[in-house]
């Protein structure tokens, strides 16, 4: 299974639509903060948490057509005629999307931890203080 | 002889609907193996079979000597590569980044062998064309390079030259000779047009209605289409003699009957026989073109 791992992470490294969601997520993230700040808000809790929207949005768009390609264009077979399981195959593209999400909510969470520790006294929430600290 | 292919009473069904109904069949190794049938016979759904990418009803299917439902099947699996119905091809990459993504899929160490492989498919010279933007004949030919990726003893194509112009058709009839002659690699041929399989198969297979309804080498086949003439005479040992006295090729059916391949001059072959005391009773010619042969095997409507 790790070739097939492999193999998914370098298509999605070279997959343009995953850059450009990578950038709409950082861009996203960034407009929330600075509209935040702009606006003088003494928490941001709620416009962290709103995250997995966006995210979850692009997720669907990038999964959609990066898995629905294999299938349209037939190259799952390469998978399978040289001896790999679906079940592997399966999980393997599980993983993938894992990593991805991971990968879209840190594009998405990156630009608010790094104004938001400027702005930490402003959080009345301990926990989410203690989640932008890594804790 | 060794096999590289058995499949054993192969069935399978789709709902009430049996496409393949007890298909046995070998696929010598070394050997172009045509698979020759009309539309909708089955050859597809073997092919898909064989290749893993559905299970049979009911039979076995061995690789190597593997049957498909052992665990190690994946094993025989590596030795394989495959164009089923269409290339897959990743539309939005390379020509080279298509097989690079499949040195990763076999968990190859290196790349080394891509420019060596695009060069046999003649596709050296495509650089940054996205598959997407190649022609139906590239398209098959870069399907055939990814198949190619892992150095298979075994290649199976099914109907590679649907849709090729007759160029594209040349390029892949010498490719597949090309693999056979100086790889060694066995290669099974799927397609509905005997005379190209013709020009390049060792053996053949016919099906139909999800049956083997013969298998034949090429040499067999060639014999069975060509001019021959049935003669029966008084006796056939006085005619054999007498046939190779003349050096004429010949087949003894019985013994009154025999076949007599190639051309003849009658006239010195009746005279010869009157000689020896040989009466013949009956002489008749034919010759089968393999359009006909494939219809009197396969069935079909008569166009004349």
């Amino acid at each position: 299974m790790n070739r097939l791992l492999i193999a998914n992470f370098m298509r999605i490294k070279k997959n343009k639509l995953f850059w450009v969601l990578c950038g709409v997520m950082a861009f996203v993230s960034l407009m929330t903060v600075v509209t935040a700040i702009s606006n003088r808000a003494t928490q941001i809790d709620g416009l962290m948490c709103i995250f997995v929207i966006p995210v979850e949005i692009a997720s669907a768009i990038f999964i959609s057509i990066f898995f629905g390609t294999e299938y349209g264009d037939g190259t799952i077979r390469n998978k399978l005629v040289v001896g790999h399981d679906r079940r592997q195959i399966y999980f393997a593209n599980l993983i993938t999307v894992a990593a991805f999400s991971l990968v879209l909510s840190a594009a998405y969470m990156l630009p608010i931890e790094f104004w938001a520790f400027r702005q930490l006294h402003y959080l009345r929430s301990k926990p989410l203080k203690l989640s932008l600290l890594g804790f | 002889m060794e096999y590289v292919l058995q499949t054993n009473a192969v069935k399978k069904d789709y709902g009430n609907y049996k496409v393949l109904n007890g298909l046995t069949m070998r696929v010598p190794k070394g050997s172009i193996y045509g698979f020759v049938g009309k539309n909708g016979a089955g050859k597809t759904t073997l092919i898909r079979l064989v290749c893993g990418l559905q299970r049979p009803t009911d039979g076995e299917v061995e690789i190597y000597g593997i049957e498909h439902k052992d665990k190690e099947i994946f094993k025989a699996r590596r030795r394989m590569g495959a164009v089923v119905e269409t290339p897959s091809i990743y539309l939005d990459m390379t020509a080279e980044e298509n097989l690079k993504e499949q040195c990763r899929i076999l968990g190859m160490p290196s790349f080394d062998g891509i420019a060596e492989i695009l060069q046999l498919v003649g596709l050296e010279d495509t650089g940054k064309k996205k598959a997407k933007n190649f022609s139906l004949g590239m398209r098959q030919r870069l399907g055939i390079a990814v198949a190619l990726t892992g150095n298979p003893d075994f290649l199976v194509l099914d109907e590679p030259i649907n849709g090729l112009d007759p160029q594209g058709i040349i390029d892949v009839r010498e490719l597949i000779l090309k693999l056979n002659r100086e790889r060694g690699i066995t290669v099974l041929v799927s397609s509905h047009i005997l005379d190209e399989l013709s020009k390049i198969a060792t053996h053949f297979g016919f099906i139909d209605k999800g049956k083997i309804v013969k298998e034949m080498s090429a040499e067999q086949l060639a014999n069975a289409c060509s001019k021959r003439i049935e003669i029966t005479v008084s006796d056939t040992k006085i005619l054999s003699r007498v046939l190779d006295g003349l050096n004429i090729e010949y087949s003894v059916k019985s013994d009154t009957e025999a076949e007599i391949f190639g051309e003849i001059d009658f006239t010195e072959l009746t005279l010869k026989l009157h000689g020896e005391h040989c009466d013949v009773k009956a002489m008749c010619e034919h010759s089968e073109s393999l359009e006909a042969f494939y219809i009197d095997l396969l069935g079909g409507k008569s166009n004349e």
